[in-house]
């Protein structure tokens, strides 16, 4: 049978076709369902006291006026609650990796701006509000830990129980042949790149419904989530009670961008408060707290040597990355970090490449994800390529033509094990290069020059790793095919009602 | 509580509220509409827009006493109950105008007031409005992509009613 006589696959209805979506007609007509749009009978609402100052030792928590207002119904410290978990909510501590004891609340100390101290339940959110505002807390400052290369020198501690603020630091494997690479290369560049805080800002807020029904023993927790099969077996951990007696459902979520991938400190808080009353507790983050308490993302710097021979061909790349992971990071202090490194050599051939990754704690918002949080690698290696172009005097688009992996270098296993195979990053960048008439735009530009104007271009080539699948704490996702009493087929994956209404039509 | 009595989406809401609570939290709240949505509370991201009197305004900006008497249309009500959507909610299907959806009803209420004002805006008018609503799923070229449609959909739509208004004098000539 020729090639022509093959029918089309199926997919060929969908690529490159417009497709409405069948969620938008819901979503633009007032009907989605997001997280602050879920009500329960007898649902009640949270609140919470948070530290103003960065670090601080907590003296005294007076709750005796917020207890007084009408409508309130349950305050709880620290002291109080954080007994009713299991263990630590996030367990990322090794021999080799200090981590701090994670509780709900803080107890005994604040560890950031933010840091929640107390939760108020009272009858409407306002009111919870007005008693958060007569809790009386006493705080004695503490020297703060502040910025990535001051945490490495300073006396301060950002948690008292730790005697280093560094959560995380490793190197490559001693590499001669790195060293000697180096000494041949007939020129070594060095630049150092900061990439500053990101917050993740998601038009909806953090929030979520516990539902803990005494009778039947069962949490169900609604929550604006990023992957509630991981929310199901956090809380199963931490609360132990088993799998198959919670359950966490999602709806609409507006928007996340990694900050709602992991359950935080206040969002557990929340589950114990509904445990404790025996009601559904409703907490909606508001925007405040959201950039404050929610988690904070990349705050970093790297330093990238590169050994080049004299036609720019990369002879050898070192990088060094320090990540200011925050007081209590979502993810093990060496997570982004070790990612970046690892995906660093990226589209480029780089035979001769080592690393040394460090994660400090201070006293501010914890990282977590955001829009991969690896990104660091691809901006300061492209960046690197623009200066050394630069200093070579060699175009930019020359310099990473010169580099970049070609089909005959397939299969390709880069410096840090990473097998590639079936990619085409020289084809994409010619292609990217010729859509966007490279050539043109450089005459464009010197023309445009003499005119006194500037015009400027951009180029960057990257390959990520995209998400994993099951058995990683990230890749957690159930499907489900369902032969219903009609006969019919149900299929249901990760993407929910979407999926259901898909077959429905 | 102070009595509140507003027509919201044709209909007529009499409660009794907080004279503290914002219209966005008696809509939602009070009303059961929960398709304004509250994404900052002070007035700047503009989910929360809804149309009072035909005017689009915050309504996390205002108190709910202030609705006393006027006539508010929220996203549940811009296209009748079952009945087609309007032109800029079609513009925003049309042209992905949305992801998340989360400021979705903001912005298609400030669409809507402001095409009934500028029927024929330039792409540079469109960007002026919407610059008071915030999108954080990088929609902002999508999102005037639908408004352009959605001009282009009233248009269209005025056409076939002139159309259809010259219809039966048409076939009567047949006849």
């Amino acid at each position: 049978m020729s090639v022509q006589e093959q029918q089309p696959p199926a997919a060929g209805r969908f690529v490159g076709a417009r497709v409405n979506r069948v969620e938008d007609p819901r979503l633009l007509t007032g009907h989605g369902v997001y997280i602050d749009d879920v009500r329960l009978p007898g649902m009640v609402h949270a609140a919470f006291v948070r530290s103003p100052m960065a670090h601080g030792r907590i003296r005294s928590i007076d709750v005796s006026q917020a207890v007084l207002v009408p409508g309130v119904i349950a305050v709880w410290t620290g002291a109080e609650i954080n007994g009713d978990v299991a263990g630590p909510l996030w367990d990322y501590g090794t021999e080799d990796t200090p981590f701090p004891p994670v509780t709900p609340l803080a107890a005994h100390d604040v560890r950031f701006v933010g840091d929640p101290v107390a939760i108020v339940v009272a009858e409407s959110r306002a009111i919870a509000e007005d008693a958060c505002e007569l809790v009386a807390v006493d705080l004695e400052p503490v020297p703060a830990v502040i910025g990535r290369e001051n945490a490495l020198t300073t006396d301060a501690r950002t948690h008292a129980e730790l005697d280093t603020n560094v959560g995380w630091d490793a190197r490559s494997e001693p590499d001669p042949a790195l060293n000697e690479a180096f000494a041949a290369s007939a020129h070594v560049i060095e630049r150092t790149f900061h990439q500053h805080r990101h917050l993740n800002v998601p038009m909806e807020p953090r929030g979520l419904v516990a539902h803990w029904e005494v009778g039947s023993e069962q949490l169900t927790v609604h929550v604006a989530s990023q992957g509630p099969h991981m929310d199901r077996s956090f809380f199963s951990r931490v609360l132990n009670i088993p799998e198959q007696r919670i359950r966490c459902t999602m709806r609409d979520v507006g928007g996340g961008f990694g900050q709602k991938i992991f359950r935080g400190r206040d969002e557990t808080a929340v589950v114990l408060a509904s445990i404790r009353l025996g009601r559904p507790v409703k907490w909606i983050e508001d925007r405040q707290e959201n950039l404050m308490a929610a988690n904070h993302a990349r705050d970093e710097q790297m330093t990238i040597r590169m050994g080049l021979d004299e036609n720019g061909v990369i002879q050898a790349v070192y990088a060094e990355q320090l990540t200011d992971v925050g007081a209590y990071p979502y993810m093990p202090a060496s997570m982004p970090t070790q990612l970046s490194l690892n995906v660093l050599p990226g589209p480029y051939r780089i035979a001769h490449y080592g690393w040394r990754g460090r994660g400090v704690f201070t006293n501010t918002s914890g990282i977590g994800a955001y829009r991969g949080p690896w990104m660091m690698e691809t901006t300061a290696r492209e960046m690197m390529m623009d200066h050394v172009a630069r200093e070579l005097g060699i175009d930019p688009a020359e310099l990473r033509r010169r580099n970049l992996l070609h089909a005959d270098d397939l299969p390709y296993t880069t410096a840090t094990g990473r097998v590639y195979d079936r990619i085409t990053p020289a084809e994409t960048f010619e292609a990217a290069l010729d859509a966007i008439d490279y050539h043109g735009f450089r005459e464009r530009q010197r023309a445009a020059l003499k005119d006194g104007r500037y015009l400027g271009i951009g180029i960057s080539s990257y390959i990520e790793p995209t998400a994993a699948g099951r058995g990683t704490p990230m890749g957690i996702e159930a499907a489900t095919i369902r032969i219903e009493p009609s006969g019919k087929v149900s299929i249901l994956m990760g993407t929910g009602r979407t999926a259901i209404r898909w077959r429905r039509r | 509580m102070t009595y509140v009595t507003a027509e919201i989406n044709g209909r007529v809401y009499e409660r009794d509220v907080e004279p503290r609570k914002t219209l966005s939290d008696f809509l939602r709240e009070d009303c059961d509409l929960t398709g304004t949505h509250v994404g900052c509370e002070h007035g700047v991201c503009g989910a929360c827009t809804v149309l009072m009197d035909g005017e689009a305004v915050r309504s996390c900006l205002m108190f709910a006493v202030q609705a006393t008497g006027r006539s508010i249309t929220t996203i549940e009500g811009l296209a009748p109950e079952g009945g087609p959507m309007t032109p800029v909610q079609q513009g925003f299907m049309e042209r992905h105008g949305l992801q998340c959806g989360f400021c979705t009803p903001g912005f298609v209420i400030s669409a809507h007031a402001f095409l009934e004002r500028n029927p024929n805006p330039t792409e540079a008018e469109i960007r002026e409005e919407m610059s008071g609503n915030l999108c954080r799923c990088t929609g902002y070229q999508g999102i005037v992509r639908a408004i352009d449609r959605a001009v282009e959909i009233r248009r269209e739509r005025d056409a076939s009613m002139v159309a259809t208004a010259a219809g039966p004098q048409d076939q009567q000539g047949a006849a």
